[in-house]
C-alpha cells in the first residue's frame, strides 16, 4: 500500500485502470484547476522561451553602447525611433536587447539559487531530522548562523569573497543560496520529524528497508512538495537581491546584466527618466507575481496530508 | 527563562564572530587597499585613514587584530570619507535609520494587525478579499519597486514631499510608508491566519454562546490568543524590515546606515562595511531576542528552558 503512494510509484502520469491516483497526479490535477497558478506557469514558460531565444530576438548585443543618444524615449513617447523600440538606457544601450538578454540572467539567478537552496535544504534537513543527535545539532546551529546575519549582507560578503575569479552567470547564484537552504532545511526537518514515526515508515523499516531506501522512497516524497513551494517563494527575493549586488559591483560578471541589475542601474534617474526603471520593474513584478501564484497554487494543491 | 535569555545572549558571540570574519576575508579577497594603513610605508609618517590592523603583520595576526578592534566596536577611519572616524559616520547616520525603522514598524503593526483581524472576522467577505489582494500585492512587490512607485506618485502629483534628502521631517514620510506597508502586508497575512485558527476554537463558541457582546469576544478571547503566534513572528518581521531598509535607503538616497553599507561595498571601503555589518547583525539579534522574550511573557504555555 505504502509503495503505491510514493513518488517512485506515481511518477508515471498515465493512470492505469483500477489504480489509485498518486500524490503527484493529484497535486497536478488540483494545480491545473488553479487559474492563477496556471496563468503564472504559462507566463513563466513564455518568459523562459523568450529568454532562450534572446540571441535571435534581440536587435543588438547589449554590452556595446550602440547609440550616442542616452535615454532615447521608448515607443509610447514622442520622438522615439523604430531602431530602439524601448529606447536606450543611461549608457546608450538598446533597452529591448538588454531586457531580452537580462531575462536569461534573471531566470538563471532566481531559479538556480532557489533550486540549489532547496536541494541543500532537503538533503541537510532530511539528514538532521533523521539522524538526530550530534548531526542534527550541528546542522541546525549552522542554519541558525546563516539566518542570524541579514541575508543581503551574507550575499554581499560571500560575493566579495568569491570575487577573485569573476563569477559568470550560473555560478553567481551559489552565494545567493546560502540563506535559503537554512529556511528549507528547517521546514524539511519539521516534516521528517513527523514522518519518521508514521506507520508506513515503521512498516518499511520492519520489513528491513535500509535508511537510504526509506529516506529516498518514502520521506523524500513527503518533503519534496513543501520544499518546492518554499523555493518558488524564494525566487523574487533572490532576484531583487542580485540586482542590488549588481548595483554595488558584486553581481553577475560584466557585461552580463540581469533585468533587476538594469533596474538598479537606472534607479538614480527615477525622477528624470522613470520609464527606464518602469520597464525592468514591471517585468520583475510580473515574474514575482507569477512565482508567488505558482507557489500559492502548489501549496494549496499539496495541502491535505491525508496519507499521514 | 533567565537561563534561556543568557543562552540567547551568548549565542550572539558566534554570530558576531562569523559576521566579522566574513567581512575580514571578503576584504582580503577583494585585495583592495581598504584600510589606508595598508598603504602606509613601514615606519613612515601617518598618511591616511587609521585602519584596525597592521597589514605588514602575518595574516593570522592581522585577523586577530581585526577581531580585537571589532570586538571593541573600534571601526577605524573611513577612506572614502577622507579619514572621518567611522564612529562619527555611524553617529550621524544611525539615528536616521532607526527613526525610519521605528516609524515603519509602528505603521506595520498599526495597519497589519487590525486589518488582519478584520479580514479574518469578515472571512470571504468584501473586506477579506480586498485585504488579501492588497497584502499579497504589497508583500510580493519588492520594496525597491514600491519605493519607485511612491517616488513616481509624489513627482507626478506634485505632492510637497522633497525627493532629495534635506533632513526635514517630510523626508521620513515616503521611506517609512513604503517599509511599513510592505511588512504590514506580511503581518496582516499572519494575523489573519492565526485569527482564523482561533475563531474555530471551542472557547470562542462558548463565549459567544453565553451571550457576550461581539466586541468583548473579539478583544478578550480572540485577539489575546490570535496575537501569540504574531508576536512570535515579530522578530522575523523586524529582521525583514531591517534588511528592507537598506534598499529603501538606496532608493530615497537617505544618508543612513544602509547607505553607509552601500558606499562601503561600492567603493570597497571595508571600514564602513565592517561597521554596517556589525550594526545590522546586532539589530537582527536584538530583534529576535526581544520578540522571543515578549513571546515568553505573553505565552505562559511555553517553557523557555526547552525551546532550544
Amino acid at each position: 500500500m505504502a509503495r503505491a503512494r510514493t513518488l517512485g510509484g506515481s511518477l508515471s502520469f498515465g493512470m492505469r485502470p483500477g489504480r489509485r491516483e498518486g500524490r503527484v497526479e493529484r497535486a497536478l490535477r488540483r494545480l491545473w484547476r488553479d487559474r492563477f497558478a496556471v496563468l503564472g506557469a504559462l507566463f513563466l514558460i513564455a518568459v523562459a522561451v523568450v529568454a532562450l531565444l534572446a540571441g535571435r530576438l534581440a536587435p543588438y548585443r547589449y554590452p556595446v553602447p550602440i547609440s550616442f543618444h542616452i535615454h532615447a524615449p521608448p515607443f509610447w513617447e514622442t520622438g522615439s525611433s523604430p531602431t530602439h523600440p524601448l529606447g536606450t538606457d543611461s549608457f546608450g544601450r538598446d533597452v529591448l536587447s538588454m531586457v531580452l538578454y537580462g531575462l536569461r540572467v534573471t531566470l538563471v539567478t532566481g531559479i538556480g539559487a532557489a533550486t540549489l537552496a532547496a536541494m541543500l535544504g532537503i538533503a541537510l534537513g532530511m539528514v538532521s531530522g533523521w539522524a538526530r543527535g550530534a548531526w542534527e545539532e550541528a546542522i541546525m546551529r549552522v542554519a541558525d548562523l546563516c539566518q542570524s546575519i541579514p541575508s543581503l549582507l551574507v550575499f554581499a560578503l560571500l560575493m566579495a569573497l568569491l570575487r577573485r575569479t569573476a563569477l559568470a552567470a550560473p555560478w553567481h547564484s551559489i552565494p545567493l543560496a546560502t540563506v535559503g537552504w537554512a529556511n528549507a532545511a528547517r521546514v524539511v526537518r519539521g516534516y521528517v520529524l513527523v514522518v519518521r514515526d508514521a506507520d508506513y515508515v515503521v512498516a518499511a523499516r520492519s520489513i528491513g528497508a535500509s535508511d537510504a531506501r526509506i529516506l529516498l522512497r518514502h520521506v523524500l516524497a513527503q518533503v519534496l512538495g513543501p520544499a518546492i513551494v518554499m523555493a518558488s517563494f524564494e525566487v523574487p527575493a533572490v532576484i531583487i537581491a542580485e540586482g542590488f549586488l549588481s548595483a554595488i559591483g558584486l553581481g553577475v560578471a560584466q557585461p552580463e546584466l540581469s533585468i533587476s541589475g538594469l533596474m538598479f542601474e537606472e534607479f538614480p534617474f527615477t525622477v528624470f527618466a522613470p520609464e527606464f526603471v518602469l520597464i525592468p520593474a514591471s517585468g520583475l513584478v510580473l515574474i514575482s507575481l507569477a512565482f508567488t501564484a505558482l507557489g500559492d497554487g502548489l501549496q494549496r494543491a499539496l495541502e491535505p496530508w491525508e496519507t499521514w | 527563562m533567565l537561563g534561556y535569555v543568557v543562552r540567547r545572549v551568548l549565542w550572539a558571540v558566534p554570530v558576531m564572530w562569523l559576521a566579522i570574519s566574513l567581512t575580514f576575508f571578503a576584504m582580503k579577497a577583494t585585495g583592495k587597499v581598504s584600510f589606508a594603513l595598508e598603504a602606509q610605508p613601514a615606519g613612515g609618517e601617518y598618511t591616511g585613514a587609521r585602519g584596525v590592523f597592521d597589514p605588514r603583520a602575518p595574516l593570522y595576526e592581522q585577523y586577530v587584530q581585526f577581531l580585537g578592534h571589532a570586538a571593541r566596536f573600534d571601526w577605524g577611519e573611513s577612506n572614502f570619507y577622507d579619514g572621518e572616524p567611522v564612529k562619527q559616520i555611524v553617529a550621524d547616520g544611525f539615528p536616521i535609520t532607526a527613526r525610519i525603522g521605528l516609524l515603519a514598524f509602528l505603521i506595520a503593526l498599526g495597519l497589519g494587525v487590525p486589518v488582519g483581524v478584520k479580514a479574518a472576522l469578515d472571512r470571504d467577505g468584501r473586506v477579506d478579499r480586498l485585504v488579501s489582494l492588497l497584502s499579497t500585492v504589497s508583500y510580493t512587490i519588492p520594496t525597491i519597486i514600491l519605493s519607485f512607485l511612491a517616488l513616481l506618485v509624489v513627482v507626478d502629483l506634485h505632492i510637497p514631499i522633497p525627493v532629495l534628502w534635506d533632513g526635514g521631517w517630510r523626508n521620513y514620510v515616503l521611506p517609512s510608508l513604503v517599509l511599513g506597508l510592505s511588512s504590514g502586508g506580511y503581518l496582516a497575512r499572519l494575523t489573519k491566519a492565526s485569527t482564523l485558527e482561533v475563531l474555530g476554537q471551542d472557547y470562542v463558541r462558548t463565549a459567544r454562546a453565553k451571550g457576550l457582546r461581539p466586541g468583548t469576544v473579539t478583544r478578550r478571547h480572540i485577539l489575546r490568543n490570535a496575537l501569540i503566534p504574531v508576536v512570535a513572528l515579530v522578530g522575523p518581521t523586524l529582521a525583514m524590515l531591517i534588511t528592507g531598509s537598506v534598499l529603501v535607503e538606496y532608493a530615497f538616497q537617505i544618508p543612513g546606515t544602509g547607505h553607509m553599507l552601500f558606499d562601503g561595498f561600492a567603493h570597497e571601503d571595508f571600514a564602513l562595511v565592517l561597521a554596517a555589518t556589525m550594526i545590522y547583525t546586532l539589530l537582527v539579534l536584538l530583534a529576535n531576542l526581544g520578540a522571543d522574550i515578549a513571546y515568553g511573557i505573553i505565552n505562559p504555555r511555553v517553557r523557555m528552558g526547552d525551546a532550544r
